[in-house]
């Protein structure tokens, strides 16, 4: 399995009032291609943090952040941006969404501003139709934000994050403002992206969404205290019950 | 937020202030200055050794009486400038004494001038018209044997001869060096002695002086002098009235933004439990408190913005306001109601929330909005472009303020532009009573008031001399004489005017049609409404010792006589005794010369006739209207302005939209997309509601710079009708792009400030 992520000595230091605060120590980690993985901890560990420096929307106060081998902490902002762009894709808790655009130009947002992609604007269009589709929304496309679901508009983030083909999905409690059902439809949608290749890297606060992933890291005060391999998850409701169980179980060990 | 709304509100307190000031100044403009120079209520022109000023004080009415002596200078060329001799103005200048000063006399800074140095002088503007001269610098005046040189101290207001429309330029001199001047014999052909006098019976002065040989003129004649200074003053008001638009529009949608950026807190508050009425109190609380604090500031800043505006309009007078503070005062406590009362409306809408919808629909509220029918998948615009594109049209009402006010900027700067160009324009001559012509040999040729014939002989060698030098063409004189128009029992004093040579269609009659014959004449409107005739009926006056009857055929446009103004028909015999002005001679050469021929024309006749007064048409309408330079640098103090506003707007405005979008910021960054794409966005958001500002302004511009010109027209003559003129680049290219480019260059800068927001703030936002 290729690395797809890693992380060297990585800390995150934020200075409030003179007060120095180390959000991440030295956290050493590795994600393979095709790889879930859920970070996973009390509030205030750093899991977010951790997120945002891996993914390169936050800088790393020191080490390296290597995405496939690039260290991505000495790029420039706009080489992060562009690499931001083109090879990663971002799920929010919130469903942030630009308010003056409807769901499917939010959708074709990125890929229109890529310049990966040599494809005409209609071509672009019909690929966002095509996500939207997959994920059960193509009859919201051409609608206000405001007239979406919170699932419809969660969904909606998945196919944004989708459309330039990313090779790793950040995702940021996506299931967080969701309800139980709308929940389970989107950790499916990831769990289909991954299959088919996709790596995920999530944080999350829910055991039933970090069951569904193949690892588990625990984050304690900003350092990773705790590792679970949990394999793939097959899909059926039995093997779910049991990885949850067994990973309740070692949540607890770690203190949660 | 706040610290934004505290700046809008101290700009519109400034312009509000500022503005009321300004309107004040100029709408009491003549009378303040009269009022401050201690001008007294007649005049009497007597010749140099008159005795008639102890006559004048014995008269029972007579509250006071003062004198002072003028000597002339007769041309020009008597002055000599960095060795060169002094061929800028037209008339004969005048020579005081600062020994007399029966009124006040005020420097540039508006100080009152008690002194002069000896070996120096002050002089009114007319004086240095073209030179380009510095306090200190050296003048020689030749006078018969006696040769001086001056020093320039600055110029001097005086407010019965101080404009350039009088065009007699006045030299105040230290009394050693007027005493000096006074010997020469030179120095005393046309002086005069011109007798102050305060009374509270100006008839009694009038019937005292009957029959002899003076000139007596009023104080309202005298402000009479000033009606173009006046133009430059109304523009400067309807100015300030655009400024203090400007302000309040910004401080609507300063407002309105503000609130709304207060929508969650809103919710949260009705959520717990809070009265509807308490928290509509806590929020005018607050933006009591604001506008207070802005109102102060305003007002203190209004002083020295007012200041220069009014600077530049009253180069010829002293302009200012008495109630200029508690005007101030009360503008900036109305500005202070206005945004009390705009916060009561804006949180009307908070009764009809319910705690959730408030909550739930974020901290602006803006989910409310529509978006707009573009798409981003079947638009042709890059992507920057669309997005652009896409929020100025999703956001119509809050865009079209910021266009209001780009269009207003604009209005302002290209208004003065067609206000500059329009008192130069060749058209503007013929309501001054000169025939349309290619150049004007100016002068007062002082035959007209001996010879009734002196008309037709100045023609005609005038046109021989043309034809001797090569340049053949028909030439035309213009002069008008006063009389007492009579229409049943109702008498006004008008100056009627003939022009020798001219054709019925030489002039625009805005209603009926020429005079033709000897018994008709065509008034003014307001000549005919003062007296209550119309076209059709007659008029009489008495012509040459003789009560003649006039039919009356037409309506004309002038500013003679301050709109009571008549014409006759081109052969008409004016009565000598009472001529009291002209154009002098009109020329219009064979064929259509260029410009470049005129020009030519204009040097060689100079050469020829020895002296500096021949003029182009447009000279001459500049000379005459006197307030081309002055609206020159007005149009410079509005370009600054309107980029210094712009700047304000586009800064504060984008400011606003950068902490109000700061999530959609950080959610682009987030994406991938780049901090000069996001710059971009912003940046062009702006040159899109300035170009559509421009296209606006465009389209309004000449009918608007027409309307108000004839409105200001109207208010100094009785002239309508007239077409703006205007300079197509400027108004089209060079205001435009002024604009845009300030638009453009802060907007940028501004929008800068969003590379501050980063891709992780996306987590950290409500």
């Amino acid at each position: 399995m290729n690395t797809v992520l890693q992380t060297k000595s990585l800390c995150k230091t934020y200075i409030v009032n003179k007060h120095q605060n180390n959000v991440l120590k030295n956290i050493d980690l590795t994600v393979g291609e095709g790889e879930m993985v859920a970070v996973m901890g009390p509030s205030g560990s750093g899991k977010s943090t951790l997120l945002y420096c891996v993914s390169g929307m936050d800088r790393a106060t020191s080490g390296e952040v290597l995405f496939e081998g690039r260290d991505t902490t000495r790029l420039k902002d706009k080489e992060l941006a562009r690499l931001r762009l083109d090879e990663m894709g971002f799920i929010f808790q919130q469903m942030y969404m630009m308010k003056n655009l409807s769901l499917l130009d939010n959708i074709i947002l990125p890929a229109v501003q890529s310049k990966k992609s040599t494809e005409t604007r209609r071509q672009t269009e019909d690929r966002g139709r095509a996500l939207m589709k997959r994920l059960g929304i193509e009859d919201v496309g051409g609608n206000d934000i405001n007239e979406a679901s919170g699932g419809q508009l969660q969904r909606a983030c998945i196919c944004r994050s989708m459309i330039n083909s990313p090779k790793v999905i950040f995702a940021d409690e996506p299931t967080g403002a969701l309800n139980r059902a709308s929940s389970d439809e989107v950790m499916n949608e990831l769990l289909a992206l991954n299959k088919d290749g996709t790596t995920v890297m999530c944080v999350t606060h829910d055991p039933k969404v970090a069951a569904k992933c193949s690892r588990v890291l625990y984050l304690v005060d900003g350092s990773i205290v705790g590792e679970m391999a949990l394999g793939h998850f097959g899909g059926t409701e039995k093997e779910l019950r049991d990885r949850e169980r067994a990973l309740n179980n070692w949540l607890m060990e770690q203190g949660w | 937020m706040n610290v934004i709304l505290l700046l809008f509100v101290v700009l519109a307190a400034m312009f509000a202030a500022a503005a009321v000031n300004n309107i004040d100044a100029v709408t009491g403009g003549v009378e303040h200055f009269f009022n401050e120079a201690g001008v007294k209520d007649v005049f009497v022109n007597a010749p140099y050794d008159s005795q008639l000023d102890a006559e004048l004080a014995a008269l029972p009415s007579t509250r006071s009486v003062a004198i002072e002596h003028q000597l002339t200078v007769l041309e020009s060329t008597h002055f000599r400038y960095e060795g060169k001799k002094l061929a800028n103005f037209t008339n004969t200048a005048k020579l005081i004494t600062a020994a007399e000063m029966p009124i006040r006399y005020f420097d540039s800074g508006n100080k009152v001038i008690t002194e002069v140095e000896k070996g120096g002088f002050y002089c009114t503007t007319v004086f240095t018209t073209d030179l380009d001269v510095n306090i200190g610098d050296e003048f020689e005046l030749t006078l018969g044997d006696t040769v001086k040189t001056l020093k320039y101290l600055g110029h001097f207001k005086g407010a019965i001869y101080g404009t350039q429309q009088a065009d007699f330029p006045f030299l105040l001199l230290n009394d050693e060096d007027f005493k000096d001047y006074e010997k020469e014999s030179a120095s005393r052909i046309w002086a005069d002695k011109v007798i102050h006098i305060e009374t509270g019976n100006v008839q009694e002065v009038e019937d005292c002086v009957d029959g002899m040989d003076v000139n007596v003129s009023t104080r309202e004649d005298k402000k009479g002098l000033y009606v173009f200074n006046m133009i430059s003053a109304y523009l400067m008001m309807i100015i300030s009235v655009i400024l203090m638009l400007t302000g309040f529009v910004m401080l609507r949608f300063s407002i309105a933004f503000t609130i709304a950026e207060d929508f969650r807190e809103i919710g949260v508050m009705k959520a717990v439990g809070i009265s509807n009425s308490a928290i509509r109190r806590l929020y005018i609380i607050k933006y009591l408190a604001i506008s207070a604090v802005g109102a102060v500031i305003g007002f203190v800043c209004s002083i020295p913005l007012s200041k220069s505006m009014l600077s530049t309009v009253s180069e010829n007078m002293v302009l200012g306001s008495e109630n200029g503070v508690l005007l101030g005062l009360i503008s900036c406590a109305a500005v202070i109601v206005l945004i009390v009362l705009f916060c009561y409306l804006c949180t009307r809408r908070v009764k009809k929330l319910s705690p959730i919808d408030a909550v739930r629909n974020g901290q602006t509220g803006e989910r409310f909005r529509k978006r707009s029918f573009m798409h981003l998948g079947r638009s042709k615009l890059p992507a920057t472009g669309f997005l652009a594109a896409n929020d100025v049209l999703s956001a119509p009402k809050q865009f079209s303020v910021i266009t209001v006010l780009f269009t207003l900027c604009l209005i302002m700067m290209t208004m003065i532009s067609n206000f500059c160009e329009s008192l130069q324009d060749d058209s503007l001559s013929t309501t001054f009573g000169a025939v349309k012509s290619h150049i004007s040999l100016a002068g007062l040729y002082p035959e007209l008031f001996l010879d009734q014939d002196a008309p037709d002989k100045l023609i005609a060698e005038t046109e021989q001399m043309l034809r001797d030098n090569g340049m053949p063409g028909k030439a035309f004189m213009s002069f008008g004489a006063g009389y007492d128009v009579n229409y049943n029992g109702k008498k006004h004093m008008a100056i009627i005017q003939a022009a020798r040579g001219s054709l019925p269609e030489d002039f625009n009659y805005l209603d009926g049609t020429a005079p033709l014959k000897d018994d008709e004449v065509a008034l003014t409107g307001y000549l005919m409404d003062y007296l209550g005739c119309g076209i059709g009926d007659t008029v009489t006056f008495e012509v040459s010792g003789e009560e003649r009857r006039f039919m009356i055929t037409g309506q004309v446009s002038s500013f003679v006589g301050d709109g009571y103004a008549g014409r006759f028909y081109s052969d008409f015999k004016q009565d000598i005794d009472k001529i009291n002005n002209t154009s002098g001679i009109q020329i219009r050469f064979d064929g259509d010369p260029s410009k470049e021929q005129i020009e030519a024309n204009v040097e060689k006749l100079r050469e020829v006739l020895d002296t500096d007064k021949v003029m182009t048409n447009t000279d001459v309408v500049r000379s005459v209207t006197g307030m081309y330079d002055t609206l020159l640098a007005s149009k410079r103090l509005m370009m600054i302005l309107t980029v210094i506003v712009t700047a304000l707007i586009v800064i504060l405005i984008e400011r606003s939209f950068i902490s109000k979008e700061k999530s959609e910021i950080a959610l682009m960054k987030a994406m991938g997309i780049s901090n000069g794409r996001i710059i971009g966005q912003h940046t062009l958001r702006f040159v899109i509601v300035a170009v559509i500002a421009c296209i606006i302004s465009s389209a309004v511009i000449l009918p608007l710079s027409s309307m108000l010109l004839n409105m200001i027209f109207s208010l100094i003559g009785d002239v309508s009708g007239v077409p703006a003129a205007f300079d197509a680049a400027d108004i089209f290219l060079v205001c435009p792009m002024t604009l845009i480019g300030a638009a453009v260059i802060f907007s940028f800068l501004t929008a800068l400030y969003t590379r501050k927001i980063k891709a992780s703030d996306t987590a950290s936002i409500e």
